[in-house]
């Protein structure tokens, strides 16, 4: 999500390093932004799911100084549809599996699904990889023309 | 898998000195195995997904006099990671005047090239194919064949062989095309060398340095899987970027277009709430509707019935009773467990019509390429048990035969997801012949036949999620290629089911046969009245008519043939509505058959064969008593 005063991404898990000193531990409802600390009310799970059934394209907001070194993003984090380029492997043991598959560094692919597992498409074949090994691969993002 | 089928030792590489040898070589699911059909005349199994060869199979070429082929288990690289890479990079790496016939798929030319390059650095006699053509033209890719030899310095032939087209050109080539060894190598970074030093590899003295070689250095077994990881990785980025420059001027790989009826069609079975939907229909008129109803119902009564009761049986047993005058040894022939009455007659009229009709829906589903996509549909289910969706082609084909399924359990990629796989396979997978016996059997009961599935769907799972916890090792990885749906080929289809008929009927009727005779001598000996009566006391706590012992007996050497026995005893009307139950689960749980054994004794060795048989037996017996007591007190059916 996306905090409300900093404008920066942030997973809400995170949020629980944000209040490890609470005595609350979380269960207050409310989330905390690990960039900033602002609090705000944390969007119920049934609302988001809402949302993700209705894809709404963001409009690009102001870049802030801060918001320049970007996340890494994983193979895992793409949605349905996305186009990416693979940057790196992070788990070098499962790279064989990658490389058999013509899967390297440079080159694009096209996340077709990622439930029940991510099924990418990459020049005239597709593959399925599990989570773990999608989390394993590093990303960058095309973005549509 | 060889048509020759487990158990009988393929032919030997290279047995004899005065015939040249052809290797056919490349990645899984590119069409090696078509190739070596149209080349040698013989048939080894085809299918629209990797991996389905899973032993060398070698022939005599009929288009080529002299030549003999031998076709290889899939390999995407030299670099190792399955077992049967190891046996396909181990054959080329020792290889002694052969030629190797890289086949790859022209659509994917681009990943599969930097394999070819690998060859190339060995030195070996070669010459590249490239397969699937007519699929590569419909996506409009262009390759210059000419101008792709003279850069690699071997010929290349363009083929279709599903439609066999490009293949004279091909047995041309082999014939007459120049092999002489031409030097080939690539520039590798210095850092490369430094990378290999510090691992620590090594290659043969005096050859140049050689990424493939390094890599089947003993120490290379020994790293770990990451450093070894790196290693490869900055290999293929090499290797890849040679290719790329190879192509850049030969080859037109224009970008895909999507949105033909077939995709569509894949995009819903991927998808979970359609794929699940389209899962059950498929298995409901495929293994419903057409093996247990159709195969195991119509055909089984046809032949049995009109066939076998009016006809042969009684011929049969009179021409025997002409010809021999003594009862005991007509006993051997007909009679209630004669070779040709019992023996025959459950091959021919019980098994059969089974097992062939599920061969036919096994053969229809694997050609359309709908099975990786359930793999995929299943992989989470399939983690929770310790295995990866890649498990569900042993595990399908496990419907059809143990036995087969057993081997093809070598498709997986760590020992442990093999042992629960075998374990699974062993226990609560029944084969197809035993399935139609058991659809057959329950027909009449839906309640039952539900209450069955339930049961056997829980120890199934209960088995799996207990192997996947107390059995060491590393959670498995899930990754796969999609082939895309195609059609099957009703050739292709026909071929293939034929050939595992043959292979299962060569099986199974000596041992049907040979199970006759054996009851024959414990009949006259009294061996056999003696263990019906030691195992009485153990069917009597299951609930079960003493006839059934009889057929438990048979059990010991083919579920099948004990399953066809107990339907014989329902026919008759010996078993009521809990009964009936109570002996099909027990049978579905029971040892597998005596090739089944075997087979696992030689893909995971005696002690794990004779613990898991000991478990399964106890549990069947455990099993039978337990639903027993349960639908007696509850009164149940």
């Amino acid at each position: 999500m996306q905090c409300p005063s900093c404008h920066k991404e942030f997973d809400p898990s995170e949020s629980i390093a944000a209040c490890a000193s609470c005595a609350g531990k979380g269960s207050c409802g409310r989330i905390r932004c690990p960039h900033c600390g602002n609090e705000t009310v944390r969007e119920p799970n049934i609302l988001q799911k809402i949302r993700n059934l209705f894809p709404v394209r963001k409009k690009k907001s102001p870049v802030h100084p801060g918001q320049l070194k970007k996340a890494k993003l994983l193979l895992s984090d793409l949605k349905q549809g996305q186009n990416a380029m693979i940057e790196a492997f992070e788990d070098l043991a499962h790279v064989r599996k990658f490389l058999s598959l013509g899967i390297l560094p440079g080159t694009p692919v096209h996340v077709v699904k990622r439930f029940p597992a991510v099924v990418l498409r990459s020049g005239y074949s597709e593959f399925a990889f599990d989570r773990r090994l999608a989390k394993t691969v590093r990303v960058q993002l095309i973005e549509d023309k | 898998m060889d048509t020759e089928g487990p158990g009988k030792k393929t032919t030997e590489l290279f047995s004899d000195d005065s015939t040249r040898h052809i290797i056919l070589c490349g990645p899984p699911n590119v069409g090696k195995s078509m190739i070596f059909n149209c080349l040698t005349g013989r048939y080894a199994a085809v299918s629209n997904y990797p991996g389905t060869t899973v032993e060398i199979s070698s022939g005599r070429c009929t288009l080529l006099p002299g030549y003999e082929a031998s076709d290889t288990p899939g390999a995407y690289s030299l670099l190792p990671i399955s077992d049967e890479e190891r046996v396909t990079r181990d054959i080329l790496l020792n290889l002694q005047d052969a030629l190797v016939v890289h086949v790859v798929d022209a659509k994917n030319l681009r990943r599969m090239l930097p394999m070819t390059l690998e060859l190339r650095e060995l030195g070996l006699p070669m010459m590249l194919v490239l397969n699937m053509m007519d699929e590569a033209r419909q996506y409009g890719v262009e390759i210059d064949t000419y101008e792709l030899s003279l850069l690699l310095q071997i010929p290349v032939v363009a083929t279709t062989a599903i439609k066999g087209t490009g293949i004279p050109e091909l047995c041309r080539t082999i014939q007459h095309g120049d092999f002489r060894p031409k030097s080939f190598a690539m520039t590798y970074d210095n850092n490369l060398r430094v990378m290999a030093q510090t691992l620590g590899l090594t290659q043969p003295e005096g050859t140049p340095f050689n990424p493939t070689l390094l890599a089947a250095s003993p120490a290379a077994s020994a790293l770990p899987l990451n450093e070894m990881g790196a290693f490869e990785l900055a290999v293929r980025k090499t290797r890849q970027a040679y290719a790329d420059d190879i192509l850049a001027s030969c080859a037109i790989f224009p970008p895909r277009t999507v949105g033909k009826v077939a995709s569509v069609l894949g995009r819903l079975t991927f998808n979970v709430w359609t794929g699940v939907p389209i899962a059950l229909l498929v298995l409901y008129f495929g293994v419903y509707k057409f093996v247990g109803q159709f195969g195991a119902g119509t055909l089984v009564n046809f032949l049995e019935k009109d066939l076998f009761e009016k006809y042969v049986t009684p011929h049969l047993t009179r021409w025997v009773e002409a010809l021999l005058p003594w009862p005991i040894l007509q006993d051997l022939f007909v009679h209630d467990f004669g070779m040709l009455t019992l023996g025959l007659r459950y091959a021919i009229a019980l098994i059969l019509p089974i097992v062939g009709t599920f061969f036919l829906f096994f053969s229809m589903l694997e050609d359309s390429g709908y099975l990786p996509r359930l793999a995929l549909l299943l992989d989470r289910v399939f983690k929770r048990i310790g295995l990866n969706g890649r498990a569900v082609i042993p595990i399908i084909l496990g419907f059809g035969c143990g036995t087969m399924a057993v081997m093809v359990t070598r498709i997986l990629e760590t020992k442990r997801e093999r042992i629960i796989a075998t374990l699974l396979l062993g226990m609560a997978i029944p084969c197809s012949a035993q399935l139609g016996v058991i659809l057959g059997m329950l027909a009449g009961h839906p309640t039952a036949l539900l209450a069955w599935a339930g049961v056997i769907t829980v120890i199934f799972l209960g088995l799996g999620w207990l192997g996947a916890r107390h059995l060491p090792g590393e959670a498995p990885a899930f990754y796969l290629e999609m082939p895309p749906l195609r059609l099957p080929k009703l050739a292709n289809i026909v071929t293939k089911t034929y050939s595992r008929m043959h292979w299962y009927f060569l099986e199974i009727l000596p041992l049907f046969v040979a199970v006759s005779a054996l009851i024959w001598i414990g009949n006259i000996t009294g061996v056999f009245q003696w263990v019906i009566h030691v195992i009485q006391p153990l069917i009597g706590l299951m609930g079960l008519p003493p006839e059934t012992a009889s057929a438990f007996l048979f059990g010991f050497f083919r579920r099948d043939y004990a399953a066809a026995g107990l339907l014989d005893l329902q026919r008759n009307g010996l078993l009521n509505a809990h009964q009936t139950f109570v002996s099909v689960l027990v049978i579905t749980l029971f040892l597998p058959c005596v090739a089944q054994f075997f087979v696992m004794k030689k893909e995971r060795g005696w002690k794990f064969t004779l613990a898991t048989s000991a478990t399964i037996m106890v549990a069947a017996a455990l099993a039978g008593i337990i639903s027993n007591f349960i639908l007696t007190k509850t009164g149940w059916m």
